[in-house]
């Protein structure tokens, strides 16, 4: 799943070599608030799990979201 | 016990009786000639072409003239799609899909009515925000099925410049004014443009994500993105359950143009490919509830849409509201 994001962050970036370290600030790697629903949208998809916007504000840093859908999704 | 916020209540239009579907006979449109560039905009805002351009797709919007209403737009819109329609169109209902109406009292389609010299026919507005043109399908095939109307002048037509706050960037790239307008005629189910279904539905436990507040327009872009993309996807997915078809099935997919974004996440959440997503938001910008009908005369002028094409048209807007319909692009002059 990590992978998957550091897919995405480097396609938004259009680089190749973006470090996407698990503590990084969502916004820090350029995830604005609409980028930020695409990547949910790619997630819930590729997952099959539901983020609803009530667990956003919880909701930072990659780990956090990483986590969020591995817990969901269990 | 009402359940508010699970409220989304979804209508669907009935099989209409045979001779009694809205068939599409004519299209219009209609921009005011004032253009708004991106870097006109960046002179007077904090923003930039690169900016707007990057997160919307908008480079241009038209913005009415000082002293031109939503009126003005959709009598121009109007008249462009009664001359398509030719001499013998004979429209016994104008409808009037707007969320900025000329006044709150009285509704604006009777003076469009009587300005394209049509007084005496039933004439009302529909208020659905930008899922109003669609919402406008489903009323005017209703009055076609019933035997209540005979021909159906629909109009969208919005003017957001006049509540739209100039100084803020984050909503004043976003829109544009515009009108469009369709003739559906009494026909067969069968035939070339005729309505194949419609989808609708709403839930105002979400009213305050697109709102006028403090007399200016606002919204709630990041959740508004999601419920947009997830409910025209839903609704669209629905409408072609019911009329028969595959995502694969559909030739061009005309969305509202809220901007070239959300139009590109609901295609690849179909699975409708960039190629067959008509875009011309970045001309005009989000028109509102002229924004389909606006699509569909530019993606007709320019032959991009040809007789045969199986359409498939999807909105969402304020309230919130949603919907969808397919119908069979028709020969059209």
């Amino acid at each position: 799943m990590h992978e998957l994001v550091e897919d995405f962050v480097r396609r938004l970036n259009d680089t190749s070599d973006t470090e996407v370290p698990p503590t990084a600030q969502l916004t820090e790697l350029g995830i604005d608030s609409l980028s930020l629903v695409d990547l949910l949208f790619t997630l819930e998809r590729t997952f099959e799990v539901s983020i609803p916007d009530e667990a956003l504000p919880g909701i930072s840093t990659v780990a956090d979201l990483t986590g969020y859908v591995v817990t969901t999704s269990r | 016990m009402w359940e508010k916020s699970a409220a989304a209540l979804t209508m669907e239009a009935r099989s209409p009786r045979p001779g009694r579907t809205a068939v599409l006979a004519a299209v219009g449109a209609h921009v005011p000639s004032i253009v708004v560039t991106n870097d006109d905009l960046a002179a007077r805002l904090d923003t930039s072409d690169e900016w707007i351009t990057s997160r919307t797709g908008i480079r241009t919007r038209h913005v009415a003239e000082p002293g031109r209403s939503t009126s003005d737009l959709a009598i121009a819109a109007g008249t462009a799609a009664l001359r398509a329609a030719g001499p013998d169109a004979s429209i016994d209902t104008v409808v009037l899909a707007t969320s900025t109406p000329d006044r709150l009292v009285p509704a604006t389609a009777p003076a469009v009515a009587a300005g394209l010299g049509l007084a005496g026919v039933a004439a009302f507005d529909v208020d659905a925000v930008c899922s109003g043109f669609v919402y406008g399908l489903a009323v005017a095939n209703g009055l076609i099925a019933a035997g209540t109307a005979r021909q159906v002048l629909l109009i969208g037509a919005d003017t957001f410049s006049a509540i739209v706050d100039p100084a803020d960037r984050t909503t004043a790239p976003l829109f544009g004014d515009g009108a469009g307008a369709v003739v559906l005629r009494a026909g067969e189910a069968g035939e070339p443009g005729a309505l194949l279904a419609v989808e609708l539905g709403s839930d105002g436990a979400l009213a305050d994500l697109i709102t006028v507040r403090d007399g200016w327009f606002a919204m709630q872009g990041q959740a508004v993105y999601r419920q947009a993309v997830t409910r025209m996807a839903g609704a669209a997915r629905d409408v072609l359950a019911r009329t028969g078809w595959q995502p694969e099935d559909v030739d061009a997919f005309v969305s509202h143009q809220a901007n070239l974004r959300i139009l590109r996440a609901v295609g690849a959440d179909l699975g409708i490919d960039a190629e067959r997503v008509h875009a011309n938001v970045t001309d005009v910008g989000n028109t509102v509830a002229a924004s389909i009908p606006l699509a569909l005369a530019h993606a007709h002028a320019a032959g991009r849409l040809r007789a045969g094409d199986r359409v498939l048209l999807s909105a969402f807007g304020g309230g919130t509201t949603w919907g969808a319909a397919t119908l069979v692009w028709p020969e059209l002059s």
